[in-house]
């Protein structure tokens, strides 16, 4: 397989450029401008988000000039589910409770590591009774473990 | 038909059964602890106070009560949640200004009713805005700072802990008033309002006595006037408005205790009866003293209509603080 | 003489057997709590709130002090060891900790903190004891021209933290402040780049932000990356510091503890900043600045020192004014209201005991820390031996269960997961998230104190320049910006001769 170059630079220039501008945008159009001796709740945010864009534009002239990098090998499926895993736990810990939360989340976690399934199983068990003893019973938190 | 009649016989029993479980539960309650939702972060005003009865109506219901601080959206946030649980008792809010006088209409969107979505259950009691200076400045009187707000060019400056607040419209309303020139300098809360205050920054403060009052007694701070129909026990040297000929000035910062809405009547009734009796006890009504709170009991009915007439008047008011654009 | 006997008085009183006990399961308690990550002091307090109010009020405050600087301590434990901060505080601990415990030397930077924070505790217990009344006069004498001022002159000092391109790192300060920016304007509660999602309007928790874009966003990196970071460096050399070790914490210590006691005072976020401050300052005076980030010691004392100091300190107005400067003490504030002693001046003359013996304690808890943390250094470090595909679960649950009990709220776990994956992004493009995070505290700070102090002289820009204190620290900054352009310009021409030498 032939390294994929890319300029690194350039896309984060180009990031900034977008983002500072969608920000301004919004702020812009949603909030008072005021003046800079009677700043009103827009000017910050407005100067700050163009300021940013400005600077991005410069990443980018300065990322096209530059030679392209090789891009480091990203395997993106293993983040993705762990971050889905901290997003089912949110969709979980307020209708289902402590320990199916908790639960659901180390397992899903887990899917994100090489570790065999009855290691899986070990580990979630052992968060699972962990959280159960320290959260619910020790320190009080809210969620019932149900 | 021996067994259509047993059937029915059964079905009869069955459904009174179920209808005595369901009576039997409104009858045993509290038969497990109970959920206070409080609207803002623990440790503040709101919490002390929701605390404190917390404390005293469960022994009065003969169930512990089991605080949950649900902070954000200034006040909004726990109320939200609240208005969304069962209807059975067993999760109650501690409601206040912020979230059903201001909130709702600030936020549009806050997906609950200050009056539809909500059984009232009781006033718990109430405190109220006190105008301080810092106690090095020359105004002794609220007259002093009316004249001086009225004459000089640039008018007078005063700290507010929050931009939307039950302390904003009362410091709109004293503009108004007053007719005088009054701007607010706004603070992230009510600390570095006070500490701004006692360093000398600002002069004059609208707050409350629960946040001033270390600094009243330390001299730091003193107290001006208070909007109290008639003085308060903690403060008894410090006039109220009224007394001062501005009767429009008289403001009660508020709190109750609401369930969702179709909590059923007896479950109510225990439950104003509970924080009757936590407001008429003794020792509460001492420590509430000195954070300058007074119990109010009141009949659920007579809330509800408070709380009715409160959201009909003050809408306008918080209108005029929406930010704009 | 008086603080003699005053301090025998809080020596007594600290010294009770029950207090020992609460201080004991504080100091403890918080440290167990900083290792889980997302689970702050401040949540901590909160949930322990309704046991706290039936302790006697000088135990229950003795004991929830000793979870804040416990949890400070073990906060830099898993920042040290998986590079997961457990408060936002220990951050910074983690540049140069994790780096450590990367090459082998865990063991020692876990003594360093643990004794960096006991250097730092004890001479801030004293500084309390002897100079509250003088260090309360400088908190009340900062206005908004004096924070304005102190928070520029940090944002510009701080800065330069952090390596890699000067142009990138600028640009995520502003991301960092644009972040920050997300919530309810505090002068006029216009939502600002909440997008229509109410959940925004109380802004993103500081301590949701440093977990998400530290600590699980690192471990995002770990597993797109195939966990070439994570694994492979786990050989461990010594457990404990060697005497050139040090030899080499101490005077990074002091420094630490006197800008930590100094920025504690002032309320909002001074343990964080002072943490950032301290490496900063100390990456300054050193004659091998370009060693920290790779696994200095110093790099792991001086923050350690600086937000123990300063969470120390952060007492200070609590306990002279009656002004609680932070989450925690708001917590302690209500705890002593609800009890009926209404926190301020008065507590120390009318309730002494209360007052010396919660001081006191503070050494106390310190000392404690100390012999608690020192053999459990070796556990701890045992702790690596743990396969990391092992821990990846624990701590995910525990950064979940951190952020929903922030406000019991599942919006924050959202925003966890968001900031993990904007953390990888900026990662992954070569960028560094230390200047994200500076500006995301120092951001809002600024914006408000600027704005409060053109109201308060009327749209009058001479206010910074003209009051002392302000006037100092805004010529402080120009000329700290006039130092780097030279140095810049001074590179650039060195590098011009380099290159025109090679022609």
């Amino acid at each position: 397989m032939t390294p994929h170059l890319y300029r690194q630079n350039l896309w984060v220039g180009l990031g900034c450029l977008t983002i500072g501008v969608v920000f301004a945008a919004n702020a812009w159009s949603s909030l008072e401008m005021g003046s800079p001796e009677n700043m009103g709740p827009g000017f910050l945010p407005v100067a700050v988000s163009l300021l940013f864009a400005f600077l991005g534009m410069i990443i980018a002239i300065k990322g096209y000039r530059e030679p392209p990098v090789e891009a480091p090998p990203m395997a993106l499926w293993r983040p993705a589910v762990a971050a889905a895993a901290i997003i089912l736990f949110g969709l979980m810990a307020e209708r289902f409770g402590l320990v199916p939360t908790v639960a659901a989340t180390a397992l899903v976690a887990s899917l994100a590591l090489p570790r065999k399934p009855y290691q899986i199983v070990l580990n979630v068990a052992a968060v699972v009774a962990f959280c159960a003893i320290v959260f619910n019973r020790i320190l009080g938190l809210s969620l019932p473990l149900f | 038909m021996g067994f259509l009649k047993a059937l029915a016989v059964a079905g009869f029993i069955g459904l009174s059964a179920a209808a005595t479980t369901s009576a039997m539960a409104q009858e045993n309650y509290p038969s497990q602890p109970v959920t206070l939702i409080i609207t803002f972060a623990p440790g503040g005003g709101n919490d002390v106070v929701g605390r404190m009865f917390a404390d005293k109506i469960g022994p009065a219901l003969g169930q512990p009560i089991v605080v949950e601080n649900r902070a954000g959206g200034g006040g909004t946030t726990g109320a939200a949640h609240a208005a969304k649980q069962k209807p059975d008792g067993y999760t109650i809010l501690m409601a206040n200004g912020a979230s059903h006088l201001i909130g709702p209409v600030l936020f549009p969107d806050v997906g609950y009713d200050p009056v539809k979505s909500f059984d009232h259950a009781g006033l718990l009691g109430e405190q109220y805005v006190l105008l301080v200076v810092n106690a090095k400045s020359k105004y002794q009187s609220f007259k002093d700072l009316v004249d001086e707000a009225r004459t000089s060019e640039r008018g007078i400056k005063y700290g507010l802990a929050s931009a939307a607040s039950i302390n904003t419209v009362f410091a709109n309303r004293m503009t108004k008033t007053t007719g005088a020139r009054f701007a607010p300098v706004i603070y992230n809360g009510g600390a570095p309002a006070l500490t701004a205050l006692a360093g000398g920054e600002i002069e004059v403060m609208i707050s409350a006595y629960s946040e001033a009052a270390p600094h009243i007694q330390s001299g730091a701070v003193r107290p001006i006037a208070i909007s109290s129909t008639k003085r308060i026990g903690a403060l008894p040297d410090v006039p109220t408005f009224a007394e001062l000929g501005y009767e429009a000035l008289n403001m009660r910062n508020w709190y109750g205790i609401e369930t969702p809405a179709g909590t059923p009547k007896e479950v109510i009734g225990k439950l104003n009866e509970a924080i009757r009796k936590a407001g008429s006890d003794p020792e509460l009504i001492q420590k509430l003293n000195q954070i300058g709170f007074v119990p109010t009991p009141t009949t659920p009915e007579d809330y509800a209509s408070f709380l009715a007439e409160q959201v009909a008047t003050w809408r306008t008011e918080v209108e005029a603080i929406k930010p704009g654009k | 003489m008086e603080t003699l006997q005053n301090l025998e008085l809080g020596l007594l009183t600290a010294l009770q057997w029950h207090n020992l006990v609460a201080c004991f399961t504080g100091a403890l308690l918080g440290t167990i709590i900083g290792i889980l990550p997302g689970v702050g002091a401040a949540a901590t307090i909160a949930l322990l709130m309704p046991t706290a109010v039936v302790l006697p009020a000088d135990t229950a405050l003795i004991m929830m002090a000793g979870i804040f600087y416990g949890a400070q301590y073990g906060g830099s434990i898993t920042a040290i060891l998986v590079n997961v901060p457990g408060e936002g505080s220990s951050a910074i601990t983690a540049l140069d900790g994790y780096n450590m415990a990367k090459q082998g030397r865990a063991g020692p930077a876990l003594a360093a903190a643990a004794i960096s924070s006991f250097i730092a505790g004890t001479l801030t217990a004293l500084i309390i004891a002897l100079f509250a009344a003088p260090l309360t006069r400088v908190a009340l004498s900062f206005g908004a021209p004096e924070y304005f001022a102190t928070m520029l002159l940090g944002l510009i000092f701080c800065a330069s933290i952090s390596g890699g391109s000067m142009l990138n790192a600028l640009a995520m300060v502003l991301f960092g402040i644009m972040l920050g920016l997300i919530g309810t304007d505090v002068f006029t509660v216009a939502s600002r780049f909440t997008f229509g999602i109410p959940a925004l309007r109380d802004g993103i928790d500081i301590v949701t932000f440093a977990i998400a874009l530290f600590g699980i966003s690192d471990i995002l990196i770990n597993l797109a990356t195939g966990l070439q970071g994570a694994a492979g460096s786990r050989a461990i050399d010594r457990v404990f510091p060697s005497r050139a070790d040090l030899g080499r914490i101490i005077m990074p210590s002091l420094r630490g503890t006197g800008i930590g006691a100094l920025m504690g005072v002032l309320p909002g976020g001074g343990a964080t900043l002072s943490s950032f401050a301290a490496y900063a300052i100390e990456k300054r005076v050193s004659r091998t600045p370009e060693k920290f980030g790779t696994g200095h010691i110093e790099g792991v004392a001086a923050p350690e020192a600086a937000n123990n100091a300063g969470a120390q300190t952060s007492f200070i107005p609590l306990l002279t004014l009656g002004i609680p400067g932070n989450a925690v003490t708001a917590l302690m504030a209500g705890a002593l209201m609800i009890q009926g002693i209404v926190p301020g001046p008065q507590v120390a003359i009318n309730q002494p005991q209360l007052f010396w013996g919660f001081i006191a304690s503070m050494w106390v808890g310190n000392v404690i820390l100390l012999v608690l943390n020192l053999p459990l250094v070796r556990i701890w470090v045992a702790l690596l031996r743990i396969p990391y595909a092992t821990l990846v679960p624990w701590i995910i649950v525990f950064a979940c269960v951190g952020a929903y009990s922030v406000n019991n709220n599942t919006a924050d776990v959202y925003m966890m997961a968001a900031i993990s994956v904007i953390g990888l992004l900026v990662v992954r493009f070569g960028c560094q998230p230390v200047p994200i995070l500076l500006g995301f505290i120092l951001g809002p700070l600024i914006e408000e104190n600027l704005r409060r102090s053109l109201v308060l002289s009327d749209g009058d820009f001479s206010v910074l320049f003209t009051r002392p204190i302000s006037g100092t620290l805004m010529a402080a900054s120009i000329l700290l910006l006039l130092l780097m352009a030279y140095l810049t310009r001074r590179k650039m021409v060195g590098f011009r001769k380099l290159v025109e030498d090679d022609v």
